[in-house]
């Protein structure tokens, strides 16, 4: 299911402003200062552009770690479960997985 | 949200004074045949039998945690499956922006699992000791878990409604007789669903042997005590025969004044007279009390002159 984050939105829209669409004309003689505009917001993006491959490949790194801890933490307590719960696999397993009895309070009694 | 660590398992072990006379050894192999046959034991038998003794031994035997549970009146379903104790309330204040607070809260029963679920979920030794001293409706539960292998758990648990019982576990049962003061005629059904073994008194061997090694004193002593409180139980006269701990309680108050057995000795008369004479009435009329004393009298009479 998409998550909130990846649903189309408000700012997906086109607008005047986000197609740049202008009510009045151009001016006579702005042509070097249209250029001058066009080039600082290539630059303004050409940067946005670079942190974003940069984030990009730390999210990627980070991803890639994430996903052999958790391969390798399953394996453990897929072992476990098998070795010390004989009821893996019935009515029981669906729950969260209790304590251990080695964890419990422990008493001798002498008779 | 499920809790199961408040329950507290038992690592039953004999005293190195343990009294194992044939006449135990053959009690308990008879109970482990019928337990590893896939039948749960019922110990049913009158106060100081040993029920609960021999209960924890052949616990001991079977190698595995046990979860003892003491039957009484007040008991219910709950007290046995488990049930909803205290609340766990979650409160999460989220001021991440300081402009914007958004708090949340979240509150939830917290459910207990007793000892009865514990011990089938992962195949515990259950010992239910005096389980008639429940109210019979009480112990619904153990219906299914002795014959369906299967656990009925409560809606209001969170998780499954039906437990499978481990194939390891097993339930031990002891009871005084329906007459006793306190105590309920058990299910029929239930009793069906178990072996019930009736114990009698321990032969003398084991009586002697019991009576020595909780008391220290000598062989020959224990000896008498043990045939002066048998001679009792055989006349007859008392509304309830005197037991081991009978014997006990004459071995240890003796070793405590440092009395001896004899006929000179007053003192040995007059416990012998407390301890027993009592004992064996539950009324305490003047008339049953003096009758007893009389016969114990004669039976110690009888005894006293073939020590001197």
């Amino acid at each position: 299911m998409k998550s909130v984050t990846q649903m189309k939105s408000l700012g997906d829209m086109r607008t005047t402003i986000s197609t740049h669409a202008r009510s009045t004309p151009h001016e006579k003689g702005s042509t070097y200062l249209e250029v001058y505009l066009l080039d600082k917001e290539k630059q303004r993006l050409e940067t946005e552009m670079a942190m974003l491959e940069k984030r990009g490949k730390r999210i990627q790194t980070r991803l890639n770690d994430i996903k052999e801890a958790m391969g390798g933490l399953l394996a453990r307590m897929n072992e476990e479960g098998a070795a010390a719960d004989p009821m893996e696999g019935g009515i029981a397993s669906g729950r969260t997985r209790s304590p251990r009895p080695a964890n419990w309070k422990k008493m001798s009694i002498r008779y | 949200m499920v809790m199961e660590g408040s329950t507290t398992l038992l690592q039953p072990r004999p005293l190195p004074n343990f009294v194992e006379t044939p006449y135990v050894s053959s009690i308990v192999e008879r109970a482990l045949t019928y337990i590893t046959a896939g039948f749960p034991v019922h110990f049913r038998g009158a106060s100081g039998t040993g029920k609960t003794t021999l209960a924890m031994h052949v616990a001991a035997k079977l190698g595995r945690p046990v979860v003892m549970i003491h039957g009484d009146e007040e008991f219910s379903t709950s007290d046995l499956v488990g049930g909803e104790h205290g609340y766990r309330t979650k409160k999460v204040i989220d001021n991440f922006i300081h402009s914007v607070l958004k708090t949340e809260e979240d509150t939830s029963r917290t459910w207990i699992d007793n000892r009865l679920t514990v011990a089938c979920r992962y195949g515990f030794t259950l010992v239910y000791d005096e389980f008639t001293r429940s109210r019979p409706e009480a112990n619904n539960a153990l219906l299914s878990v002795l014959q369906e292998k299967m656990l009925d758990l409560p809606a209001a648990r969170e998780g499954e409604n039906y437990l499978h019982v481990h194939p390891e576990f097993t339930a031990i049962f002891t009871s005084n007789p329906e007459e006793y003061a306190g105590v309920y005629r058990s299910q029929d059904a239930l009793r069906d669903r178990m072996i019930t073994m009736d114990l009698d008194n321990f032969d003398e061997e084991t009586e002697v042997g019991i009576t020595q090694a909780k008391s220290h004193i000598s062989r020959e002593d224990a000896e008498v005590i043990v045939r002066i409180v048998r001679s009792l139980r055989d006349s007859g006269a008392c509304e309830f025969a005197p037991t081991v701990r009978g014997c006990i309680m004459v071995a240890r108050s003796l070793r405590v004044r440092n009395a001896s057995i004899s006929s000179a000795d007053a003192l040995f008369r007059q416990v012998c007279l407390d301890v027993l004479a009592s004992e064996s009435s539950r009324v305490g009329s003047r008339a049953q009390a003096n009758r007893i004393r009389d016969v114990l009298t004669e039976i110690l009479d009888r005894n006293l002159l073939s020590v001197a």
